[in-house]
């Protein structure tokens, strides 16, 4: 293969992965017309993203939870007190849709408002909690979070006036829509964190009772509530830690490597401390894991876990360092002799 | 309902315009909720999916156009492909289709599945992948290419021929054969 058609190669994964920029596009389409061969490589290309695609929204689309998104986004734009009824059955016909649309709203409308009597704030704000599982959610103004399970956030209905002020409890990464006019607040305990439009990650949760906070892309500025005019403004793959009691911060250029691993769950350790190791994996399952001999933390390992089960991570470190990995409750215990 | 029955598909609809799983969700999502808002205007002995699928059309062009990714001749070019796959027996081919992907995915080698998983069922963009796994852009893209050059190999016999027809008879041969 030459370089030409490798480079076009990269350039149409960029394309179909959405990476492409509008230059590139416009690259990729006089390189389609050039003949016929640049077209099949094109839609061979083309049909096997297609195929993965649907595959990926087979796999992780959450019919329940996008039900609930949707739900969420008509009650705040409906009136109070509207009442119908709700028929959660598989129907063929099409026909009667509008009314079962409404009939499903209105009862969940219902059991909003009695959530927002039971469970919300009177000034009717939004509390999204990850109870059981890591969750995806989007706010009124398109800004995507994965909330860490145990985590959660609460926003405003609709970001009226200037700001748009979110409040987290909690580990969850932000992928937030620019609006220059509008500056999105993470308010962090006293932290507050101000981004036009970026993607970062915040932990409130963090060791020794601090928040941290990384950047990924764009720019944020973070200060404490008492005093905005102290701004630390961070720079993309920055991580700060902010110490609250103290007000002290401390920054760094290299971010931890697996903040993110609670979504994705790949780890891929290289010599690295067991009590890293078990710390990491403890994360990315959110089950507490505890070494029985503190001492044993000090053993090394290389390993690499992809999506698998939390079993059979165990599996895998009682084998390579020769542990006793036994399950109280909710909790693992790991048992082992320290090394030399 | 309609809303069960169709959702996924939806979104894969849009998806092929947009070609970014968390916007396509978005689009799909309002539409759903623009369907329930003008429920009181619209003609309701219109099949209300046909309405969804021209609304999310036009928004996922919009989005296109929005962000300056709008390429008329791209967007025309993968039409035809796609108004060509909607054949009886593309549903077959779907099933066997998705376990060959499964399996042509499990066999790629461990670094460049991870990425090719990141990319495609974490949904997360090259910079996330790069960050994430602490490599960079370029491992990323590299690895992707590999990846996406094992997948042609294993499933280029199960792709739908249908395109052929169009191309007329001399382009069969080559078809799967670079």
């Amino acid at each position: 293969m030459n370089a030409e058609n490798t480079y076009y190669e990269l350039l149409m994964s960029r394309y179909f992965s959405g990476e492409a920029s509008g230059d590139e596009i416009s690259e990729l389409s006089a390189w389609l017309d050039e003949n016929l061969e640049h077209k099949e490589q094109f839609t061979e290309q083309k049909k096997i993203f297609d195929a993965v695609n649907e595959e990926m929204i087979e796999q992780q689309v959450d019919l329940d939870a996008e039900w609930e998104v949707i739900r969420g986004k008509i009650s705040s734009s409906e009136e109070k007190g509207r009442k119908v009824s709700f028929a959660p059955k598989e129907t063929k016909q099409n026909r009667n849709i509008i009314w079962r649309v409404a009939a499903a709203v209105t009862v969940l409308l219902a059991i909003g408002v009695l959530l927002r009597f039971v469970v919300f704030r009177p000034d009717s704000d939004i509390k999204v909690v990850a109870s059981n599982d890591v969750m995806e959610t989007r706010l009124p103004d398109g800004s995507q979070i994965s909330l860490n399970q145990g985590s959660s956030i609460t926003y405003p209905k609709e970001f009226a006036g200037n700001k748009r002020e979110v409040e987290l409890e909690g580990e969850a990464h932000f992928q937030v829509t620019h609006d220059a006019s509008k500056p999105f607040i993470v308010s962090a305990g006293d932290l507050r964190v101000e981004v036009l439009g970026t993607s970062f990650y915040i932990n409130t949760h963090a060791p020794g009772g601090k928040v941290q906070v990384i950047l990924i892309e764009g720019s944020v500025a973070a200060y404490y509530k008492d005093s905005p005019e102290e701004k630390t403004i961070m720079k993309p793959g920055e991580q700060v830690e902010f110490s609250p009691q103290t007000k002290e911060i401390a920054s760094t250029n290299q971010h931890e490597q697996y903040f993110m691993v609670w979504k994705t769950r790949s780890m891929k350790f290289e010599n690295e401390r067991l009590d890293r190791v078990i710390y990491t994996v403890s994360r990315a399952y959110n089950k507490k894991i505890t070494l029985t001999n503190p001492a044993a933390g000090n053993c090394r390992l290389t390993v690499a876990f992809e999506g698998q089960t939390l079993e059979s991570v165990l599996k895998v470190l009682e084998s390579t360092l020769d542990l006793k990995v036994t399950q109280r409750g909710d909790e693992f215990l790991v048992d082992g002799k320290a090394c030399e | 309902m309609l809303f069960r029955k169709e959702f996924k598909g939806l979104v894969h609809f849009s998806m092929k315009y947009v070609k970014d799983f968390e916007t396509a969700r978005g689009i799909v999502q309002d539409a759903f909720i623009m369907l329930w808002e003008k429920r009181e205007s619209i003609d309701t002995a219109r099949n209300p999916k046909s309405y969804l699928t021209t609304a999310i059309y036009t928004r996922s062009l919009n989005y296109l156009r929005d962000n300056k990714k709008f390429d008329k001749n791209v967007v025309e070019f993968e039409e035809i492909i796609d108004n060509n796959s909607h054949s009886a027996d593309s549903a077959l081919l779907g099933k066997e289709l998705k376990a060959k992907i499964d399996s042509a995915i499990a066999e790629l080698p461990e670094k460049c599945r991870e990425v090719f998983l990141l990319s495609r069922t974490e949904n997360l963009k090259y910079q996330q992948i790069a960050d994430t796994l602490q490599i960079s852009i370029k491992t990323v893209e590299a690895q992707m290419s590999k990846a996406l050059a094992h997948l042609r190999l294993r499933l280029g016999p199960y792709l739908p021929l249908l395109l052929l027809m169009q191309w007329g008879f001399s382009e069969i041969f080559h078809f799967f054969n670079n």
